[in-house]
């Protein structure tokens, strides 16, 4: 499911609308996948998912921090 | 027609209803190409024969595919998320794969197979159909694809065709029939022309004619199509004058596309300016349909006004002639739709008439009446389920136009009532999704809210998701008891029993279920008692109740058979089955499975399929039969793995038995063949095979014919049906062309008939 993902994230790039797959976590004690995207607005994420014929509970606005070294 | 005594190669490739003109060198490149690229495109303009050519290359490369070759028409489709469904109904997967239609699903059926997929009608699904095909190359070597689009599909590896326009006449001064002929267009407007109008020929006289429309119609199919079947009223000399008003003048050399799409678009809107007013009005109706539509659905969304329900059929009988309607090869009631390109263009006719949102509306009213058939607990439920399946494109239209729309409730009424279609037929996935977008359209406590929670808390039980089953019921609960329904509670607190009774907790499902009873009697529904009997026979059971579980499971069965309802009905006549079975009465546990798995096999191949033949198989090695015992454990575990589901947890300790029994009996690598051999057996094979019947006599029966034409006649005419020329019928027949000639004159006399097409609709119809 990631190549469909990338692919077509991909696609939608070269449409002009600006998104990027960037990675899933998978939990597997709960059976959850998360899959993180860098895009303007949740459409675009919807519509990457349903391309990607990737059915999907929610899309939610997330921020990310990533620890500072040291 | 050879006779083989090979198994028939599988394959949904529709019967050509007319016959394939030309396109001898764009065939055989199609074909050469088919065989190596594994993703050939063909492209190019709407009603340039884009599909025809597909179509018919694919039904002639058969030898690099022994698993079949298949198409999906996309056309209908609006959602891509429904891109994967299709592909499964299209395979014929739907009687497999119950309910889980992922992506991983269809790439761990196709892996191992050599087939040919056709994807029809790509373009306005194109990203969609890009990455799902790009999944299925990378991941199944051995399958190709060949699919039609305007665009194409830019996936890496894709070989792609233009599609070019039929050859033309090339421009001269004067004009010979043989020269004239030689060219596809023209070709194919004889052979047209000649179904309408038996006497018209090529002649010196009309060459230059024929000629120039070829010419101004730039080699189009389908416009040439729409102008050969006006010669039914007109002559040559006046579609030709008609058409000039309405082209523009022709220029020198290569036309480009998007005049090539002009033409087309002329065409179609000359052809529908040729048509009555009644025509003109029913036509652009039609394309409110998603996936094509019968008689009676016309008659229910489209007559309104100047379309009366009377003429209904005579209408579309005319549309039919003039190539503005297809008609779709069917065994029973007759199916028609019309061609994609054709449906815009009526939809904008639709739009134009201010009729698009009233019409829309009569069609979600038609889909809610589909439904709620297919939601009464009686004996025609099945035929309801039949009816809703194969209407399944209008279907989501009607939703996705509710859903769209002022009154989303309408789409949780519709899903509500569709909830044991779901459950017996699938898709389960998609139908979740649908359930779950309605439920965040709409708000407040009302009675269609508390609806949707509970057929989406049934799905999601049915798809093992317990706790969302749980949470989802426990809401519909809520507003039930808020709002005073009884009804609403009664069936949340059904399917909460069930939800226990998977967990495995037996205690408080019988509590649940006691109260159900309780209530069922209280409100006088019959079809809720039949469903709590049937759980509380099962309950009993499981507590080693065993009179007690007899006693109810008969009692269900009555009712239900009183109801004339199946569902419950089959579970409970498998619950006593299930009973006499640990009571040792293995006769009669094995004729009440049979019952049970009949029912069950009506309705579609859910759950309830799957315990059936299951239970078979325990009584099968009861019985001492190791060998039945072993494929119908096989057959079993591949119905539970479509689902997906599981055994439920109470039935393991049989299962275990039952499995170690038959391995004793066989040995281990007996026992593995035959379980797998049963594993692979589509669902007509494993009903034959528990019921222990012919698999021919599972098939539907054959008509009896009581016709009036000779054999000789009838061989003739069903040649015509497939399209066959008068030429070929007599190379095919070993008789002279003016023979054949002769039996379809006297055929079209003696059933008052007056066209070829007219004969084929004939051969089409059942006879009763």
């Amino acid at each position: 499911m990631q190549s469909a993902l990338a692919e077509a994230s991909r696609r939608l790039n070269a449409h002009g609308q600006p998104i990027r797959y960037l990675r899933s976590t998978y939990v597997p004690d709960q059976g959850r996948l998360m899959c993180l995207f860098e895009a303007e607005s949740a459409e675009a994420v919807r519509v990457v998912n349903e391309n990607a014929q990737a059915p999907y509970n929610s899309i939610a606005v997330v921020l990310e921090r990533v620890a500072p070294q040291g | 027609m050879t006779a083989s005594a090979t198994k028939a190669r599988p394959h949904n490739l529709p019967t050509e209803l007319t016959s394939f003109v030309g396109r001898r060198r764009e065939l055989s490149e199609v074909k050469q190409a088919l065989a190596t690229a594994r993703l050939l495109t063909l492209t190019g303009a709407g009603g340039i024969g884009k599909t025809r050519l597909g179509l018919r290359a694919a039904a002639e490369v058969t030898r690099p595919f022994p698993d079949g070759s298949w198409v999906v028409d996309l056309a209908p489709i609006d959602d891509p998320s429904l891109l994967t469904q299709a592909v499964f109904l299209a395979l014929g997967l739907h009687d497999q794969q119950a309910q889980e239609w992922s992506v991983a699903t269809l790439i761990d059926y196709l892996a191992p197979r050599r087939l040919l997929l056709v994807v029809d009608n790509c373009e306005h699904l194109l990203d969609a159909c890009a990455v799902l095909v790009g999944t299925v190359l990378r991941s199944c070597p051995h399958v190709h694809i060949l699919a039609t689009s305007r665009q194409a599909l830019s996936v890496a590896g894709e070989v792609r065709f233009a599609v070019p326009p039929l050859s033309i006449p090339p421009r001269g001064s004067s004009y010979s029939a043989e020269g004239v002929l030689d060219s596809d267009a023209a070709a194919l407007f004889e052979e047209r022309a000649a179904a309408v109008a038996p006497g018209f020929h090529v002649g010196r006289e009309n060459a230059g004619l024929l000629a120039n429309l070829c010419q101004r119609l730039d080699g189009i199919p389908l416009a040439i199509e729409l102008a050969a079947v006006r010669l039914a009223s007109l002559d040559l000399d006046q579609l030709t004058e008609a058409l000039s008003d309405q082209l523009p003048i022709l220029g020198h050399g290569d036309r480009s596309g998007s005049m090539r799409q002009q033409t087309l678009d002329a065409t179609i809107d000359w052809s529908y300016e040729l048509l009555s007013e009644v025509e003109q009005i029913l036509w652009a109706r039609l394309s409110v349909f998603a996936g094509g539509f019968d008689c009676s659905a016309v008659e229910q969304v489209c007559c309104e006004g100047r379309v009366l329900e009377s003429g209904a059929i005579e209408v579309i009988a005319a549309l039919t002639e003039k190539s503005m309607v297809i008609r779709e090869p069917t065994n029973n009631v007759a199916r028609y739709r019309l061609l994609e390109t054709m449906r815009q263009f009526g939809r904008e006719r639709l739009r134009q008439r201010g009729e698009e949102a009233w019409l829309r509306a009569r069609h979600s009213d038609w889909v809610r009446q589909l439904a709620s058939a297919a939601a009464r607990p009686d004996a025609e439920q099945a035929a309801a389920f039949d009816k809703v399946q194969l209407e399944l494109g209008n279907v989501w239209s009607a939703l996705d136009y509710l859903l769209k729309g002022t009154n989303p409730e309408r789409g949780l009424e519709l899903m509500y009532d569709l909830a044991l279609y779901w459950v017996a037929r699938g898709p389960l996935t998609d139908a979740r999704r649908v359930i779950v977008s309605f439920l965040d359209a709409t708000h407040g406590d009302t009675l269609e809210r508390g609806k949707g929670f509970c057929v989406a808390g049934q799905l999601a039980r049915s798809h093992r998701d317990e706790p969302t089953a749980r949470s989802l019921l426990e809401e519909s609960l809520r507003i039930g008891r808020h709002l005073m329904n009884s009804e609403l509670i009664g069936w949340s607190l059904f399917y909460l029993a069930a939800v226990d009774w998977a967990v495995p907790d037996l205690h408080e499902a019988r509590t649940k279920a006691d109260s159900v009873l309780a209530l069922s009697d209280s409100m006088s529904n019959a079809y809720l008692r039949v469903a709590t009997l049937t759980m509380l026979a099962s309950l009993h059971m499981q507590q080693g109740e065993r009179s007690a579980a007899l006693a109810l499971g008969e009692e269900a069965a009555r009712l239900g058979d009183h109801l004339g309802e199946m569902y419950f009905r089959s579970y409970a006549i498998w619950d006593l089955a299930n009973s006499y079975l640990h009571l040792g009465d293995v006769q009669r546990a094995d004729s009440l499975g049979r019952e049970a798995l009949a029912l069950q096999h009506r309705l579609g191949p859910g759950e309830g399929l799957a315990i059936a033949v299951e239970t078979l198989a325990w009584i099968a090695s009861r019985r001492g039969e190791a060998q039945r015992a072993a494929h119908l454990l096989g057959a079993a575990d591949s119905v539970y793995k479509s689902i997906p589901a599981t055994l439920l947890a109470i039935h393991r300790t049989t299962h275990e038995e039952c499995v170690g029994w038959t391995r004793g009996r066989m040995g281990a690598a007996g026992f593995q063949a035959a379980f797998e051999d049963g594993a692979s057996m589509t669902r007509e094979e494993i009903v034959a095979c528990a019921l222990e019947q012919d698999a021919r006599e599972t098939t539907r029966a054959t008509r009896k014919q009581t016709s009036p034409l000779t054999r000789r006649e009838l061989e003739v005419a069903r040649l015509v049906a497939m399209g066959l020329s008068n030429k070929q019928i007599a190379a095919r027949l070993f008789i002279s062309e003016r023979t054949a000639e002769t039996h379809l004159t006297n055929m079209l006399n003696k059933l008052g008939l007056s066209s070829r097409l007219q004969l084929a609709q004939w051969v089409d119809l059942p006879r009763t």
